[in-house]
């Protein structure tokens, strides 16, 4: 029987487009430092680390857990990093969860972050490619969710249009105003979307993520250490991950069979039954604005189709009956090793009653996802306050 | 906690070049073979847990493609950004929890595409060390010196390793190199890294390892010889080499102490029944010695002289040939555990050690051996 298993502490640094007062593993430590004092946890009480970060080309150190692991207090302790792209931010939470509900350690710190700046993201996404088949016309992510959203779009045409995907791209900016955390703290409007840039059509710049630096981390603990850590831990209640092969033609894009899969693991392991009933908010791994519309779709928070339905009613809102992404989302800061941690550490900080300004009340249970690799890497993590 | 057990393992051939095999192939070829071993099938596997490397395979999130090879389609997956043996200890984390009761561990490396040199001088960060032009050899060779130093221990001694080791490979299948050397031989070849010559360094090798793991019931009923997986431990030194004591390898230390605390191992010397260690460099396997507690304090060299490592001896060392013999790199730990996993369930073939039922598997990494691994395995 696996040994029940919270988050007690959790710290991020402001997400910036380029932080020049640090190196990674300064800006790691700082997130550390934070997540252990938030605990009430020093270096001594930490069993383990985890460590997580996107493709490594992006910093251009091997093995870069070696160097910023160390940083994050991992000196003398045991040590692991992990890497599954896009997802791995939440990854890595879900590995030292696994390190505590083996019973093999009690308190595990895990930590992401990028520091985009250090170098050039697309270029770094395109090495993703096959070098042999695909790089010669690899083109980053935005290419990819492109044809993902037209996809979608296709699918649905007589019922989401590209102003659904442009007003998450308001709703998300316009909740990041009140998360001190977040890089782009926006009031614009759905005619603003609609008249940026194309970056890939149908994607205009303002229904696409930000480059940031920054790093996020989590001090997870077993029930015993939990409950004398704080009043009110956030229990993770259930966690899915799902892998499917990236051969294009085979997989759903407008529906991806993995988030359908995590999803279900995720929620049976919780007792959820009706996700949009049963969990009071969500954080949303939605790279690109489309993508929350989707993601609600496969996350069984609306029938497929009724994405754009959902968001326009205002239902998804900060103030709607299920607010998704109240701290503005992967739309407004993208660390990408660490954005899938930050929906976890948002969830869970709005269970522990933490959020601040953009605190949901009365959460009880949320829900984190992620996507990561060529639309192929799925997580889902439930927290509650209950046991 | 749950009983876990290795229950299957592969490793695929080894060669200089394979360049007529791709990661995926290679990985196929493990796993198919690691699960034919157990007797499960794909359908009866929980979780994929893989180890790889973006640096060495030349490209980003090395794991995207890999899923069809590694069967992962559908599955709980993670990556190790690691040494294959990290990627067994979450796997083994994962069944211990009580959720999953069967995992698929696969690691892979295609070294014959990059030069390893560049390729490990990527491991030093950009400030300080990498204008240094450290790398996996040049770190190795300033810590050879520093422990040699430090206990007087002669260049014959660390040659003495090779050709324990490069004796034993001759009868390993799976061996790149299965030539046996002299002493002379070895103290005759090139310095590549003063004071490390060519056969006292690990040569390039292709290849991949899979191993099974299961819950105890499973185990139980689809073989009366599991490897029980009875100890684990990792650990991480300070990343500078230049505020490390060298000569010795903490990390290794910390991470044996972890895996024998954990399976009730008080004098390994006396208990356990041989040793599978990553030994990139001759001098290393040395040092391991020690660190894993199989003698005190600078005996090393009388230890390995006295016999008591090598084949027939009280605990042997790599009866496989160890890493001087394949070096498949991010598998290499694993198949430390393939092979140790062989010997305590009596499955080693021309390699069994008699009446083994108790040994360590032990990976390294990071520059100048700065992390470990150990994993203890029993009948």
């Amino acid at each position: 029987m696996a040994h029940a298993v919270a988050v007690v502490g959790t710290g991020q640094t402001k997400y910036v487009s380029r932080r020049e007062d640090v190196n990674i593993p300064e800006m790691v430590r700082e997130a550390a430092q934070r997540a252990m004092e938030d605990a009430g946890v020093t270096v001594d009480d930490i069993d383990a680390v985890v460590v997580g970060s996107a493709p490594e080309i992006f910093e251009g150190v091997n093995s870069p857990e070696n160097w910023v692991g160390i940083a994050a207090v991992a000196a003398g302790k045991p040590l692991m990093r992990i890497h599954t792209g896009g997802t791995v931010g939440a990854s890595t939470t879900i590995a030292a969860y696994y390190h505590v509900a083996s019973g093999v350690f009690d308190v595990v710190l895990a930590v992401a972050y990028e520091k985009l700046s250090d170098g050039i993201a697309q270029y770094g996404l395109s090495a993703c490619y096959d070098p042999l088949w695909d790089r010669d016309f690899a083109c980053g992510a935005p290419a990819l969710v492109a044809l993902q959203t037209r996809e979608y779009l296709a699918r649905y045409r007589n019922k989401v249009t590209e102003e659904h995907g442009a007003m998450v791209a308001v709703k998300n900016r316009k909740n990041a105003i009140k998360n001190p955390y977040a890089q782009l703290q926006l009031e614009i409007t759905v005619e603003d979307v609609m008249r940026s840039a194309p970056v890939a059509t149908p994607l205009k710049l303002l229904d696409c993520c930000p480059t940031s630096d920054g790093a996020a981390a989590m001090i997870i603990a077993g029930d015993r250490k939990a409950r004398k850590m704080t009043p009110r831990p956030a229990w993770i209640a259930g966690v899915g991950t799902c892998t499917e092969s990236p051969y294009v033609p085979n997989v759903d894009m407008a529906y991806p069979e993995s988030c359908v899969r995590a999803a279900q693991q995720a929620y049976q392991m919780a007792w959820i039954y009706d996700p949009l009933r049963d969990l009071d908010m969500a954080e949303i791994y939605e790279a690109f604005s489309f993508q929350e519309l989707i993601w609600s779709e496969a996350l069984g928070l609306c029938e497929p189709g009724d994405g754009g339905r959902f968001v326009e009613s205002g239902r998804t809102a900060m103030d709607g009956e299920f607010p998704i992404n109240p701290s503005g989302g992967v739309l407004s800061s993208n660390p990408i090793g660490a954005s899938a941690m930050i929906r976890q550490l948002e969830a869970a900080t709005q269970v522990m009653g933490k959020a601040g300004e953009h605190q949901v009340p009365g959460v009880e249970k949320a829900m984190a996802h992620s996507w990561g690799g060529a639309i192929q890497f799925s997580t889902v993590t439930v927290f509650s306050s209950r046991l | 906690m749950e009983d876990v057990g290795v229950v299957g393992w592969a490793q695929t051939r080894y060669g200089r070049a394979l360049v007529d095999e791709t990661p995926q192939s290679l990985i196929y070829s493990a796993v198919t073979g690691a699960l034919d071993s157990s007797g499960l099938s794909i359908g009866d596997i929980d979780a994929v847990i893989d180890a790889g490397s973006d640096f060495l395979d030349g490209r980003g999130i090395s794991s995207c493609v890999t899923v069809d090879a590694m069967g992962a389609q559908f599955k709980e997956e993670s990556k190790v950004a690691g040494d294959g043996l990290l990627a067994a200890i979450y796997a083994y984390m994962r069944i211990a929890s009580g959720l999953f009761s069967s995992a698929v561990v696969v690691a892979y490396g295609k070294s014959s595409e990059s030069s390893i040199r560049k390729q490990t001088r990527t491991m030093a960060e950009p400030f300080y060390l990498r204008s240094l032009g450290l790398d996996a050899l040049s770190a190795g060779a300033l810590q050879a010196r520093s422990f040699m130093r430090q206990y007087g221990i002669g260049p014959d001694a660390c040659a003495a390793v090779a050709v324990k080791n490069r004796l034993a490979g001759v009868k390993n299948p799976h061996a790149q190199l299965r030539k046996e050397v002299t002493l002379e031989q070895v103290e005759r070849s090139p310095e590549i890294m003063s004071p490390i010559r060519k056969l006292e360094a690990c040569p390039i090798t292709d290849g991949a390892c899979a191993v099974v793991m299961a819950e105890g019931g499973i185990a139980r009923s689809i073989s009366a010889r599991t490897a029980w997986v009875t100890g684990i431990g990792h650990s991480a030194d300070a990343y500078s080499p230049g505020v490390r004591d060298l000569h010795r390898a903490a990390s290794a230390k910390r991470a044996a102490l972890s895996a024998y605390k954990m399976a009730g191992v008080n004098d390994p010397l006396s208990e356990l029944d041989l040793l599978e260690v990553s030994e990139f460099y001759t001098y290393q396997e040395l040092m391991l010695y020690e660190a894993l507690g199989l003698c005190g304090e600078g005996e090393s060299a009388d230890i390995l002289k006295a016999g008591v490592t090598g084949p027939g001896g009280r605990t042997p060392v790599n009866p496989s040939g160890g890493v001087l013999c394949a070096n498949p790199l991010v598998a290499t730990g694993l198949v430390r555990l393939a092979e140790a996993s062989a010997q305590v369930s009596g499955r080693a073939g021309d390699l069994q050690v008699e009446g083994a039922r108790k040994a360590l598997a032990h990976a390294g990494g990071g520059l100048a051996m700065q992390t470990a691994a150990c994993i203890v395995v029993e009948r």
